[in-house]
C-alpha cells in the first residue's frame, strides 16, 4: 500500500493483492533509535525498545558466552545484559559517562544491550531502507537487517532477533 | 519392542484413563500431552507410533493436530485415533475424513480403547 | 466407604461448583443484556457451555444425579445456543436463569446436608425441553463457498468453529488470516501473545499449525480471525512482529445491511414464580481465584518496597547522627521501624495468599483411584491425612502429576489382586494412605500402600547385571533402592516392572528435585512400601546463606545446607584428582566455586584457612569452598529467564537492597556435577 493511502475494511482489493504486507508496515514510515558502537551508527526500530537506562552494576553469570555480560534487576525483574560490541564482533571498550543500556523486548521477557551512547530518534521511510551490502565493516551480515541514510550518514539497522538469539 | 502412543486431551482424567487401560497390557509406552501445543512440542522428541487425540481442546483442536501430522512428511505415517463425545457426530466425521483411523466415544471401556489401538497398530 | 471421605469429596465439589455457578450467573446477566442489544459475545456463550459441561462431569463422577441431569440439560441447551440453532429468546433465557438458580440451591444443599434430596428438577427439565424447540429465526444464507480460505483450513474446522465463521460473515465482519512463523522453542509463548492481541480485536476462529521438514526449528500457524475492525486497526494492535503477516480474506459478495437486533421483553424470572423462600444468595465458600502472575507481581512490588524501606532507614540513621536525638529525627526513625514491621507483615500475607491446601490434589487422586478401582476390579481404600497442609500454589500444580504417578504405581504394582490378598491373609481391600504434614520449613508427603513391597535383592541383582554395582558389593538397602530412581532402571527393559514398581520413577524424581525437594523409599517385602517426598514450603521466598567468592556474591538455599565449617588447607586430600576432606567419619567431596565458575581473585585459592559450606540433597553430600560467609537473609528467587536456560549450577537470581542482583546456587545440580563428574 502506498504511504498515506486509506483503506476500507469492506473493500480493500489492494490489500488483498499485497498479501505479503508486514502487519505494521501500513504506515510507510518507521521510527528508529540511533546509537553509537565503535564510531558507527546503528539503529533499532523504536517499537522494539522498552527503555534506555544508565549503566548499573551487572552481575556476571558463569558458564555463558563472553558477549553475555550478566544480569541486572529492573524494578524487581531480572534482565539479561548483552555486550553489544562483543556480540557483533567489535573490539571491546571501556564504559564511560555516555554508556547506556538499551532495554528491548525479547518475547515475554526483556534484554539489555550495552551501547557506547545514544544519538537520536529518526524517522525513515520504509522504502529508504536497503538490504545490507555483502560486507559492512567488521560486523557479520547476519546481524544486519538493512542500511539507510539519515542526514548523509550511514545507519545500520540491527536484526534484533538474530542478535538476541543465544542458541546460535 | 513396545510402541509409543501419544495421548492428547485437556482432561487429565481422560488421559490417565486411556493411559492406564493401555499400560496394563504392557505392550505400549504412553506419552501424555495436555493440549495441542504440548503435542506439537513433544512430537519431535522421540518416535511416536500412534496419536490418540481429543477434538475439542483449548489451543488447537484435534482436527488441526491431525492435519498438521498429515502435512508433515516426517509424521505422515503416524496413525491417529480420535476421542469424541456422543454429541459430536459431525466433528467425528470430519476427523475420519482427515484421515483418522478409528474413533472412540466417551465414556469408553478398556476393551474399546485396546481394541481400537490393536486394530490400528496391527 | 467412610462418610467422612464422601463429605470431603463433596466439600471440594461444592467449592468448585459454586465458583462455576457464580461465574455462570455473572455471564448470564451480561448475556441477557447483550441479547437484548442483539450483540451476543460468542466467547462468553462458549465459556458458559464449557462451565456447564464441567459441572455435569464433576457431578456425574460423584453420583449427584439431580445436579448432573439438570446441568446436562442446560449443557444441551447451551450447545444449541452456541451453534445458533436456537436464539436467545424468552424461553432459553428463562430456562438458563432458573436452571442456574436451582443448581445453586442443589449445590448449597449438598454442601450443607451432604445430599441433594428434596429439590425437584422436573419442572426445570421441562422448561429446557420447551426452550430447545424454539427454532432460530431464518438467518441470512451465507456459505463458505466464496470465502478465500485454504481448503486445508476449512477442513479442520470443528462444527462449532464453522458455525462461528458463518456467524461472522452474517454479521458483516471481515475475516483476516494471520500467518505466523515462530521458532519452535518459543512458539507457544509467542502465539499466546499474538492471540491475546487478536482477541482484543475480534474472535479467533481457528489456529492451524504446520511445519516443514526442511526447517524443523520453526513452526508456522494460520490464525483465522473474524472482526469488525479494519485491517489497519488490527495491524496496529499486533504491532511490529517478526514472522507475523496479516492478510485480509475474501469473503465473497457485498453483504446486505446487518439485521435488526432481536428485541424481546424482559424475562419473567423463574425464581419469582416459584417462591424460593429458603433461597440464599450468599456463597458458602469465601474464595476468590487470582492469577498467580498477579501474586508474583505483588511479590515484586513488596520487594521494591523492602528496598525503599532500606534507604529510608539509612536516611533516618544518618539524620540521628547528624541531628542527635531531636524530635524530627526520632520521629522518622520510629516511622521507619513501623514501616519495617508492616512490610514484614505484608510480605507474609502475600506469601500466605499463594498458599493452598494440598487437599486439592489429594481429592483429585481420590477420584482417580476410585475410577481405577472400578475399572480393574481391585478393591482399594484411599485414606488421606493432613489435606489442610498448605503449599505454594505453583508447587501444588507441579506435584499433581508426580503424585498421580506414585499412586498409580502403588495401585498397579504394589497392591495385589483381591484373591491373592486373601490367600496371603491380608484384608481383601487394599489400602493406600496419603499423608501430608508441615515440619518446620518443609512439607512432608507420604504415599504408603500395604501391597507386596519391593524385592531389594532383585534390584540388587539387576543393578549388578547392568554394571551399576559390583558383584558382592555390600551396598546397604537404601542405596540399592535408590537405583529405582535412575533413568536406566525405570525405562530400559522394563526391569522395574519385575521389581514391583512402574516406569518413570526417574521422571518423578526429576520433577520433585525441580521443586527443590527429595524423595525417599522404604519398603518391606510382603508388607508394603512407603514413599516420602520432602519439599520446601514455597519456592518464591527462601532463607539463604550469602557467601563471597572473589568479588562475587552467591546465595545458597538454607534448606539444603547441613553445616558450614572453617577448615585448614592441610585437611584437604586428593582422591582420584578430586579434592575431599574427612568430616565426621565421612569423606566429603569438595567443589571450589571459584574454579567451576572461573571467578578470579578468590582468596580461598591461596589461603591457609578456608570456608566449606556442606550441602546435601537426599543422601548426597558436598562441600562448597568459598572465601567468606556473609550471613543469612530471606531472599525472593526469580528465574534468570530464557537467555540463560542452559546454564547449570544456578537456580535463579535475587535482588539485594542495593539494586544488585546476586545468583542463587542450584545445589542439586552442583551435587550432581560433583558426583557424576563434569
Amino acid at each position: 500500500m502506498p504511504p498515506g493511502a486509506k483503506s476500507n475494511k469492506d473493500n480493500d482489493p489492494e490489500g488483498l493483492d499485497r498479501e505479503e504486507d508486514q502487519a505494521s508496515a501500513a504506515e510507510g514510515l518507521t521510527e528508529l533509535l540511533g546509537f553509537m558502537l565503535a564510531d558507527e551508527e546503528y539503529a533499532l526500530d523504536i517499537l522494539e525498545i522498552k527503555e534506555i537506562i544508565r549503566l548499573r552494576t551487572i552481575t556476571a553469570v558463569p558458564r555463558t558466552p563472553d558477549y553475555l555480560k550478566g544480569i541486572i534487576t529492573l524494578r524487581g525483574v531480572i534482565v539479561p545484559v548483552f555486550d553489544l560490541r562483543r556480540r557483533l564482533g567489535l573490539d571491546e571498550a571501556g564504559h564511560g559517562q555516555h554508556t547506556r543500556i538499551v532495554v528491548v523486548y525479547r518475547g515475554d521477557e526483556f534484554a539489555g544491550m550495552i551501547v557506547d551512547s545514544i544519538t537520536h530518534v529518526m524517522e525513515v521511510g520504509v522504502e529508504e531502507i536497503e538490504p545490507p551490502p555483502p560486507t559492512i565493516g567488521t560486523v557479520e551480515v547476519e546481524f544486519i537487517k538493512g542500511v539507510t541514510r539519515f542526514q548523509e550518514r550511514l545507519v545500520i539497522l540491527l536484526n534484533l532477533a538474530r542478535v538476541l538469539d543465544v542458541k546460535s | 519392542m513396545s510402541r509409543t502412543i501419544m495421548v492428547v486431551d485437556d482432561s487429565s482424567t481422560t488421559r490417565s484413563l486411556v493411559a492406564s487401560h493401555l499400560l496394563e497390557s504392557g505392550d505400549y509406552d504412553i506419552v501424555e500431552a495436555a493440549s495441542g501445543f504440548e503435542a506439537l512440542k513433544v512430537l519431535p522428541a522421540g518416535k511416536v507410533d500412534l496419536i490418540i487425540t481429543d477434538i475439542n481442546m483449548p489451543d488447537i483442536n484435534g482436527l488441526e493436530l491431525i492435519s498438521f501430522v498429515r502435512e508433515n512428511p516426517i509424521y505422515r505415517h503416524i496413525p491417529t485415533i480420535i476421542i469424541t463425545t456422543e454429541d459430536s457426530e459431525e466433528d467425528r466425521k470430519r476427523g475420519m475424513e482427515l484421515g483418522a483411523m478409528e474413533y472412540i466415544v466417551k465414556p469408553f471401556t478398556a476393551e474399546e480403547i485396546r481394541g481400537a489401538v490393536g486394530r490400528v497398530l496391527k | 466407604m467412610a462418610g467422612k471421605k464422601e463429605k470431603s469429596a463433596y466439600a471440594e465439589f461444592v467449592i468448585e461448583a459454586e465458583e462455576l455457578l457464580e461465574s455462570m450467573g455473572d455471564r448470564l446477566t451480561a448475556l441477557e443484556k447483550d441479547a437484548e442489544e442483539g450483540n451476543v459475545d460468542p466467547g462468553m456463550v462458549n465459556d458458559f457451555f464449557r462451565s456447564m459441561h464441567t459441572l455435569k462431569g464433576l457431578s456425574g463422577m460423584l453420583g449427584l444425579k439431580n445436579v448432573s441431569d439438570l446441568s446436562h440439560g442446560l449443557e444441551n441447551l447451551m450447545d444449541m445456543l452456541r451453534m445458533g440453532k436456537i436464539d436467545f429468546r424468552h424461553g432459553a433465557m428463562d430456562a438458563l436463569f432458573s436452571g442456574v438458580e436451582i443448581l445453586s440451591r442443589l449445590v448449597a444443599r449438598v454442601g450443607a446436608a451432604g445430599s441433594e434430596e428434596g429439590i425437584d428438577i422436573s419442572a426445570e427439565l421441562r422448561r429446557i425441553r420447551q426452550a430447545m424447540e424454539e427454532k432460530a429465526e431464518g438467518d441470512r444464507d451465507v456459505t463458505l463457498e466464496n470465502v478465500g480460505l485454504d481448503q486445508r483450513i476449512l477442513e479442520t474446522l470443528t462444527e462449532y468453529e464453522e458455525h462461528r465463521l458463518l456467524d461472522n460473515l452474517r454479521r458483516n465482519n471481515s475475516l483476516y488470516r494471520v500467518e505466523a512463523h515462530f521458532p519452535f522453542a518459543s512458539f507457544d509463548r509467542e502465539l499466546h501473545e499474538i492471540s491475546e492481541k487478536l482477541r482484543s480485536q475480534g474472535e479467533i476462529i481457528s489456529t492451524l499449525p504446520s511445519s516443514d521438514e526442511s526447517s524443523p526449528e520453526t513452526i508456522s500457524f494460520d490464525l483465522v480471525v473474524g472482526s469488525a475492525k479494519t485491517r489497519k486497526q488490527i495491524a496496529r494492535s499486533l504491532g511490529k512482529r517478526k514472522g507475523v503477516t496479516l492478510h485480509a480474506v475474501e469473503c465473497g459478495g457485498t453483504p446486505p445491511p446487518a439485521a435488526a437486533p432481536a428485541s424481546r421483553e424482559p424475562p419473567e424470572r423463574a425464581a419469582a414464580e416459584a417462591g424460593y423462600e429458603s433461597m440464599t444468595l450468599k456463597s458458602l465458600s469465601q474464595t476468590v481465584r487470582v492469577d498467580i502472575r498477579k501474586l508474583d507481581n505483588l511479590m515484586n512490588i513488596v520487594g521494591e518496597l523492602v528496598i525503599n524501606r532500606t534507604s529510608i532507614s539509612q536516611i533516618s540513621q544518618e539524620l540521628l547522627v547528624l541531628r542527635g536525638f531531636t524530635g524530627l529525627a526520632v520521629d522518622l526513625s520510629k516511622g521507619a521501624r513501623n514501616l519495617e514491621r508492616n512490610l514484614r507483615q505484608l510480605q507474609q500475607a502475600v506469601i500466605g495468599s499463594r498458599m493452598v491446601p494440598i487437599g486439592q490434589v489429594f481429592s483429585r487422586l481420590n477420584r482417580v483411584v476410585r475410577k481405577l478401582s472400578q475399572d480393574f476390579g481391585k478393591k482399594v481404600e484411599l485414606t488421606v491425612h493432613g489435606e489442610e497442609t498448605e503449599l505454594d500454589k505453583l508447587m501444588v500444580e507441579d506435584l499433581a502429576d508426580p503424585l498421580l504417578h506414585l499412586v498409580r504405581n502403588s495401585f498397579d504394582h504394589g497392591l495385589e489382586a483381591p484373591a491373592e490378598r486373601k490367600k496371603l491373609g491380608k484384608p481383601e481391600v487394599g489400602s493406600i494412605e496419603l499423608r501430608a504434614e508441615q515440619r518446620g520449613n518443609h512439607i512432608i508427603i507420604e504415599i504408603e500402600d500395604d501391597g507386596r513391597g519391593i524385592d531389594v535383592e532383585k534390584i540388587r541383582k539387576i543393578a549388578v547385571d547392568k554394571g551399576l554395582l559390583e558383584e558382592g558389593h555390600s551396598a546397604d538397602e537404601q542405596s540399592v533402592l535408590n537405583f529405582l530412581f535412575l533413568p536406566a532402571f525405570s525405562t530400559k527393559e522394563k526391569a522395574s516392572q519385575m521389581s514391583g514398581r512402574g516406569v518413570g520413577l526417574d521422571v518423578v524424581k526429576t520433577n520433585v528435585a525441580r521443586l527443590g525437594g527429595m524423595i525417599d523409599v522404604e519398603t518391606e517385602l510382603g508388607v508394603g512400601t512407603r514413599l516420602t517426598i520432602t519439599l520446601p514450603i514455597t519456592l518464591a521466598i527462601i532463607q539463604a546463606l550469602l557467601v563471597e567468592v572473589g568479588d562475587e556474591h552467591f546465595a545458597i538455599p538454607l534448606n539444603s545446607i547441613l553445616e558450614s565449617n572453617r577448615i585448614y588447607k592441610g585437611q584437604i586430600k586428593t582422591v582420584e584428582k578430586r579434592e575431599v576432606i574427612h568430616l565426621r567419619d565421612r569423606t566429603l567431596p569438595l567443589l571450589r566455586l571459584a574454579d567451576i565458575f572461573r571467578i578470579g581473585g578468590s582468596r580461598a585459592a591461596n589461603s591457609d584457612k578456608l570456608y566449606v559450606v556442606v550441602v546435601g540433597l537426599a543422601e548426597k553430600r558436598l562441600g562448597l569452598v568459598v572465601d567468606s560467609l556473609q550471613g543469612q537473609q530471606e531472599v525472593v528467587i526469580k528465574s534468570l529467564g530464557e537467555v540463560f536456560e542452559g546454564v547449570t549450577g544456578v537456580a535463579g537470581a535475587t535482588e539485594l537492597g542495593d539494586k544488585k542482583a546476586i545468583l542463587v546456587l542450584d545445589v542439586g545440580a552442583l551435587i550432581e556435577e560433583a558426583t557424576h563428574g563434569s
